[in-house]
């Protein structure tokens, strides 16, 4: 992909926020350099699932208004090296920046970075028209819920509107064993109404409300599902071919054996 | 609206009371009409405007200044918030911009005042102080030229910024900036110190990483400068320095 990439969804809640916190520190992983950036003015977020709120000193506002220079504004990640992150003001509202502000921001950020994860805010006003100004790509991030997978069925629509032509889906909080009992939307479900490629699946894990409370990305616990689903998508982005982790598989030992015995009888 | 200004001239200083509920429309209207009624009186002064009451913006003084300058010919030396414990209260329409009879009790309190600036004692920034009722909540930020007090916990994504002192009667979780305008005597006082990050004049500090907050202190803490850096002292130890 592209290395300008808005991540947006339309409807609030659905992790935006997290798949932005996880898919940069698993691209730093990876060996890149990354640019998270907050446009989210008013309500940020990032800095509290990275666990570097404390850290900010000037942000992005400042930087558009020429209050600091772009280096003053970026906070270093405390844990992994190539992880930058450029906050939201708290204390304004998404008017305080525009279209022409933010590619021209962006432009700045092409220069230092590999790769520039800009997180939207939820729904289609000014807020969501600064935050893909500027952007070469769109993930649109959707629940297995039909309240968000219209909203991202509007936004693929405005996505493709601005130009921003092919955007990647992930499915995020998907419950396999909802799925299978047929209570839950399918991936198959979900694709064939939103008709854009697939970029990744990533399963309910309770682990990430933990991770996001402390401000560590799942994508650092060996143990996370979701965790390495991010590290797979992640890997997708640098154009690497990862297959999709079959996340209907039975993964205890007794669901295992009752399919095989399952599939003897038949 | 009428009456929704008062002037009322001190040595030095010329007050401006603006009633609170009024909308900056009115309050130049009116400021234009006792303009004209009093402008002979003021002609060729040079005066300091300070305004109580209700907030000004900075294109509020601007036009404020306009008026005085254009109508009464009066050149304003500087416009600054007056903290005073008048306010206009609607219940009582009986204030005039005499103001003789409902001053009588107020004129002790202005001599007092006259009193103790002829004594040699300036009036500076940290003699006003904005007082914040209620919890101060995520995204609001809170400037003031003085002294600021919070009756309430200071959230984090709240930001209060001051060039004197921040008094905070709660826990100090968000972002709390004292002496901003350069001044390392300022100090940050609260029940309870938890916050995001504590600025004081050029020095910014954080809690350690590993700190989980769940220190209770027994009595208020003080963030002061010491050399070059940020300390907490508990309030009693803070009184005892120097």
């Amino acid at each position: 992909m592209d290395k300008v990439i808005v991540i947006t969804s339309g409807k609030g809640g659905v992790g935006k926020t997290t798949t932005t916190a996880n898919l940069g520190t698993a691209l730093a992983l990876l060996g890149k350099k990354v640019v998270l950036v907050d446009t989210d003015i008013g309500l940020r977020n990032l800095d509290v699932v990275l666990g570097l709120e404390n850290r900010i000193v000037y942000d992005l506002v400042d930087v558009i208004e020429g209050t600091c220079r772009l280096k003053q504004a970026l906070v270093k990640d405390k844990r992994f090296e190539g992880v930058y992150l450029l906050p939201a003001a708290q204390t304004r509202d998404k008017t305080a920046v525009n279209q022409e502000q933010m590619i021209k921001l962006v432009d700045m950020l092409k220069e230092e970075f590999d790769y520039i994860l800009i997180d939207c805010p939820a729904g289609i006003e000014h807020g969501f028209r600064n935050a893909i100004a500027g952007a070469d790509e769109a993930i649109v991030v959707t629940t297995p819920q039909i309240a968000a997978v219209r909203d991202a069925d509007r936004i693929i629509g405005l996505l493709e509107a601005n130009d921003l032509n092919s955007p990647k889906l992930i499915v995020n909080r998907i419950e396999p064993d909802m799925v299978r009992k047929g209570d839950m939307m399918t991936i198959d479900d979900i694709v064939g109404i939103l008709a854009i490629d697939l970029i990744g699946v990533v399963p309910d894990d309770q682990s990430i409300v933990v991770s996001t409370n402390k401000g560590e990305p799942a994508v650092t616990d060996k143990r996370s599902m979701a965790g390495k689903a991010y590290n797979n998508i992640a890997r997708r982005i640098i154009g690497e071919n990862v297959p999709f982790i079959d996340i209907m598989a039975e993964t205890s030992f007794f669901g295992r054996l009752k399919k095989l015995i399952n599939r003897n009888n038949d | 609206m009428e009456n929704c200004v008062i002037f009322k001239a001190e040595k030095k200083i010329f007050r401006l009371l603006l009633d609170e509920s009024a909308s900056m429309d009115d309050i130049f209207s009116e400021t234009e009409k006792k303009l004209h009624k009093s402008k002979d009186f003021f002609k060729g002064e040079t005066i300091t405007l300070g305004y109580s009451g209700k907030e000004l913006t900075d294109q509020d003084k601007a036009k404020m200044k306009e008026l005085f300058e254009s109508i009464g010919e009066i050149t304003v030396k500087e416009i600054i918030p007056y903290q005073g414990q008048e306010t206009i209260k609607r219940e009582f329409p009986s204030f005039s911009s005499s103001g003789e009879s409902s001053w009588s009790f107020g004129a002790e309190l202005g001599n007092n005042r006259q009193s103790r600036r002829s004594s040699g004692m300036k009036v500076n920034k940290n003699d006003f102080t904005k007082f914040v009722k209620g919890t101060v909540r995520s995204g609001v930020l809170i400037e003031y030229d003085g002294n600021v007090l919070v009756l309430g916990d200071v959230n984090p994504g709240a930001e209060i910024k001051a060039k004197g002192n921040i008094v905070v009667m709660g826990t100090i979780k968000g972002l709390v900036h004292a002496g901003t305008d350069g001044d390392r005597s300022a100090y940050i006082v609260a029940n309870r110190l938890k916050p995001t990050q504590l600025r004081i004049a050029d020095l910014i500090t954080r809690p350690p990483d590993d700190s989980d907050g769940s220190y209770r202190p027994s009595e208020p803490e003080v963030a002061n400068i010491e050399g070059n850096s940020i300390f907490i002292d508990p309030l009693s130890v803070f009184l005892n320095k120097k």
